[in-house]
């Protein structure tokens, strides 16, 4: 049995898919949240293989890289697909779905970033989601967006998604694929009970 | 046998990575250089960008999930999965500095010598040190990971031979680099695909 440590920040970020993926399969692991100034950068900078969070700490060994850690647990634990190409399916709905992520952490961590936010929920998002509808729907069925059984391409969607909703709550309107793969995340047991559990945090 | 299909523009780009790979492995693949863009080929496109790769009939795009794809039927990604974890994690680290790069310089118009100067004072530098510290961490002398070929040393050759037309001392401080660019360049089947590769401009 292996044992796994994740270190990230108190918040959902780049670590939560990793979190979901562990949960969803009922994994034990060390959820360890760095503060900030306390820890960061401190000794918990100093640690990290990269001066970077999150990283996975795998039978002591680290590894570095949010989609690196989430795809490795993911596959240990049946949940990147049945075949390499499901598999290369898997990774190309999380790469869309990062695609998101990451245009919109361009603008959010900024200091000022109310007007951009708006701008990119009025402007950009919708090119991203519109992606995301489409290669869901051309992978997967409804609910799942990659095949018939749960994923950690659905899981990383939901996560991505969770945090339009929460600044526009009608931004998914238009994209019935994503809101039936969410719905299957959300109706999912182990994730339900984290989900109600887990500690609010900012981002 | 599968049959392999690549498309995208006429350049190197987000897929040279999968043609550095299939060269590596000798293997046979169709590469679709589209120069009606967008035209049809955007259409026939599963998320209207490129590149994708066609394998036996089924559309792939984004250029890593597919990259990863051909890399692990050829053996190059690495001997097991904590090995292949590793791989993947050298390789966000070499596109983190592609992305910088395509944001950045690849973008730039008027002000492109700042944007560039900008670029190589700040964010090349940053990225490079943290490829230094992820090959040096999971590799050994002319490779980023374990003892062998994988396909992040073709990454890390293909987007700092891209970085380095900005500067050609970019990689003096960092030695494993090096190593590993010269591990890819004396690659017989690799080296003899650079030679016969059509000149783009990017």
């Amino acid at each position: 049995m292996s044992t796994y440590t994740l270190t990230y920040f108190n918040g959902r970020g780049r670590g939560e898919l990793t979190r979901l993926i562990l949960v969803s399969a009922a994994v034990q692991f060390e959820d360890v949240r760095v503060t900030w100034p306390d820890d960061w950068p401190g000794t918990a900078q100093a640690d990290s293989p990269l001066g970077q969070l999150p990283y996975l700490t795998i039978d002591g060994i680290k590894i570095t890289q949010s989609l690196a850690i989430a795809r490795l647990v993911a596959k240990r634990f049946n949940l990147a697909g049945s075949d390499d190409l499901e598999q290369a399916k898997t990774d190309a709905v999380v790469d869309t779905i990062t695609d998101l992520q990451n245009a919109f952490y361009l603008v959010a961590f900024k200091d000022e970033p109310d007007a951009l936010i708006a701008k990119f929920i009025a402007e950009d998002a919708n090119t991203h989601l519109e992606r995301i509808e489409k290669i869901v729907t051309l992978y997967g069925t409804e609910g799942y967006s990659v095949g018939s059984s749960l994923k950690w391409s659905d899981l990383h969607l939901f996560d991505i998604t969770s945090t339009f909703l929460a600044l526009d709550v009608n931004i998914l309107d238009k994209y019935p694929r994503i809101q039936a793969v969410r719905r299957t995340v959300e109706s999912n047991d182990k994730i339900q009970a984290y989900l109600k559990d887990r500690p609010e945090t900012s981002f | 046998m599968p049959s392999y299909k690549l498309t995208y523009f006429n350049g190197r780009g987000r897929a040279e990575l999968t043609r550095l790979i299939f060269a590596a492995a000798g293997a046979q693949f169709e590469d679709e250089r589209v120069a009606d863009w967008p035209g049809t080929a955007k259409a026939d496109a599963p998320l209207g960008q490129l590149p994708y790769l066609t394998v036996d009939g089924v559309k792939v795009p984004q250029s890593l999930a597919f990259a990863r794809l051909v890399a692990r039927r050829f053996n190059m990604t690495g001997s097991d999965d904590l090995e292949q974890a590793k791989t993947d994690a050298v390789v966000d680290s070499v596109s983190d500095l592609q992305n910088a790069y395509y944001l950045k310089v690849f973008k730039a118009k008027e002000d492109r010598d700042a944007v560039v100067a900008q670029f190589l004072a700040e964010d090349a530098v940053s990225h490079l040190e943290k490829v230094e510290k992820i090959v040096t961490l999971y590799g050994t002398e002319g490779y980023s990971v374990g003892s062998s070929l994988t396909w992040s040393d073709l990454h890390l050759f293909d987007v700092t031979s891209t970085v380095m037309t900005l500067n050609a001392n970019l990689l003096d401080k960092y030695p494993r680099i090096q190593a590993v660019r010269k591990t890819v360049e004396s690659n017989e089947k690799v080296s003899a695909y650079l030679k016969s590769r059509p000149e783009t401009p990017f």
